[in-house]
């Protein structure tokens, strides 16, 4: 049952958070990109009730993307973010690397308006997740999908992302599961 | 006497012909969502040549979308850069971006545009500080004698913003303002743009100093060219299946078009070979399926 609550809060922010950081605002991360513009920093921070975390991402080549997290429970883990594939049509795919042992996998797929993403994650709390996002307005997207984690039940995930283009590079997402809310600030200069 | 005589005839028939007359001839042959119908390709290109060998002014512009189709697997992975090698070869004069165009990403796009050798056009997307747009507001084309001003528009249907945060959208009607207003004055106005019809009739109505709107988006085909107060409005169909062509006289001083000709030209169908497409197709195909597999299993 904690499992399943656990799955129910992270499924809404792996699904923004935690994979990396997004090209540009953080609060909306597309799991097969790498920040493309080197020597661009992005930031993002999260929080639910199970806890909360910061990251901070800074591109170092349009291949790579070097990431240093931390969790309320005072971890810290580094990584490295890796472009294996950029623009074969529309499919991005993109790998992660950390100093923890952790892993993960990311892809993207680009139709328009449209953007699906697929995450896994291996080592420390393993996940996958599939999302769909909609871009709706300038400033304004919608997510749902469902989140895997350890093994748990496929959980349905719904949220919304707000801010973008509408202030700068910033946002906020808010994403609502069974077991509480979960809310991320990202950014980019 | 007989002289004076003569003199006094032309000098009366070049004062009526400055009355009535034109500042001069444009011919346009233009295009609209293209989405990669390389079947269509042969036909237009020849169309062009023979309406150029006619006019070796003619503008060719195209009203967006003319580098990417969903609807297709094969144009949603490939093809874009093929279409701009066809362009450049046709000779198109501008092209004004189309959402889909945008949705090839930031990267792509940018690489699509700097291989283009016409200018890529739209006035009503800016950049947010620290970024820049690969393509222009307006350009200024000089034809048959005319300086020609060229404005840009995009749709914001269907738009991927997400791949595009940075992208900020301008209102129409003041984007086009402000790109007259920046620019030298010209003998004519176009708006070539990627709105439908009704959009563009309703600028029109607001914006009285464009004497044509080359549109598209909306997928319809003006047999006869609409006209909204003075302005011109056209659109050729979609798919290549058609093209238009409009030759039209510029009154001097007001650059109002009097329609000389206009056509709506069929394009038949040609066979292609996209075997160098269906590698690039085989490849995502199997990047899908091992991504999927790493995902999934």
């Amino acid at each position: 049952m904690v499992n399943v609550a656990i799955a129910v809060v992270l499924s809404g922010l792996i699904g923004w958070t935690g994979f990396g950081l997004p090209r540009w605002a953080s609060a909306d991360p597309a799991a097969g990109l790498v920040a493309d513009e080197p020597g661009r920093t992005t930031l993002a921070a999260w929080a639910s009730p199970e806890g909360g975390g910061a990251a901070i991402g800074r591109s170092v080549s349009p291949w790579l993307e070097v990431i240093g997290r931390i969790s309320s429970a005072g971890d810290l883990a580094l990584s490295g973010r890796f472009q294996i594939l950029r623009d074969l049509g529309p499919l991005h795919l993109a790998f992660e690397l950390g100093t923890a042992g952790q892993a993960a996998f990311g892809a993207t797929l680009t139709l328009g308006p449209v953007r699906l993403d697929g995450l896994r994650r291996w080592g420390g709390i393993e996940s996958r997740s599939w999302t769909v996002s909609i871009a709706s307005a300038p400033g304004l997207s919608f997510r749902f999908g469902v989140v895997e984690v350890e093994s748990c039940a496929l959980t349905p995930t719904i949220g919304v992302c707000v801010g973008r283009s509408g202030f700068g590079l910033w946002g906020i997402a808010a994403t609502v599961g069974a077991a509480g809310p979960g809310v991320s600030l990202g950014g980019a200069w | 006497m007989v002289i004076h005589r003569m003199i006094w005839v032309a000098a009366v028939l070049l004062g009526c012909s400055a009355m009535t007359g034109s500042a001069g001839r444009l011919t346009i042959v233009y295009t609209n969502d293209l989405h990669l119908r390389f079947e269509r390709l042969a036909a237009i290109e020849a169309a062009i040549a023979e309406e150029r060998a006619r006019d070796p002014d003619l503008l060719v512009l195209d009203a967006g979308d003319a580098w990417q189709d969903f609807r297709r697997p094969l144009a949603a992975v490939w093809g874009a850069d093929e279409m701009v090698a066809w362009m450049n070869r046709v000779g198109y004069s501008a092209m004004a971006i189309g959402n889909h165009d945008l949705y090839w990403g930031p990267r792509r796009l940018a690489a699509l545009v700097e291989a283009a050798s016409f200018p890529v056009v739209c006035a009503n997307l800016t950049a947010s500080p620290g970024f820049e747009v690969p393509f222009r507001p307006a350009v200024a084309i000089s034809a048959g004698g005319l300086s020609v001003l060229i404005v840009g528009l995009v749709t914001d249907e269907y738009f991927p913003y997400g791949e595009y945060p940075w992208l900020r959208t301008i209102d129409p009607a003041t984007a086009v303002t402000a790109a007259i207003r920046a620019s030298e004055p010209a003998d004519a106005i176009i708006v070539l743009c990627h709105l439908p019809l009704s959009d563009a009739a309703t600028l029109a109505r607001v914006l009285p100093e464009v004497d044509l709107f080359v549109t598209g988006h909306s997928h319809e085909a003006t047999e006869v060219p609409l006209r909204v107060g003075d302005a011109l409005l056209v659109q050729a169909g979609a798919f290549g299946a058609s093209v238009g062509r409009l030759t039209a006289d510029v009154e001097p001083g007001t650059g109002r078009l009097r329609i000389i000709d206009h056509q709506i030209l069929e394009m038949p169908r040609a066979p292609v070979d996209l075997r160098r497409g269906a590698r690039v197709l085989a490849q995502f195909a199997a990047m899908l399926v091992l991504a999927a597999m790493l995902l999934i299993r």
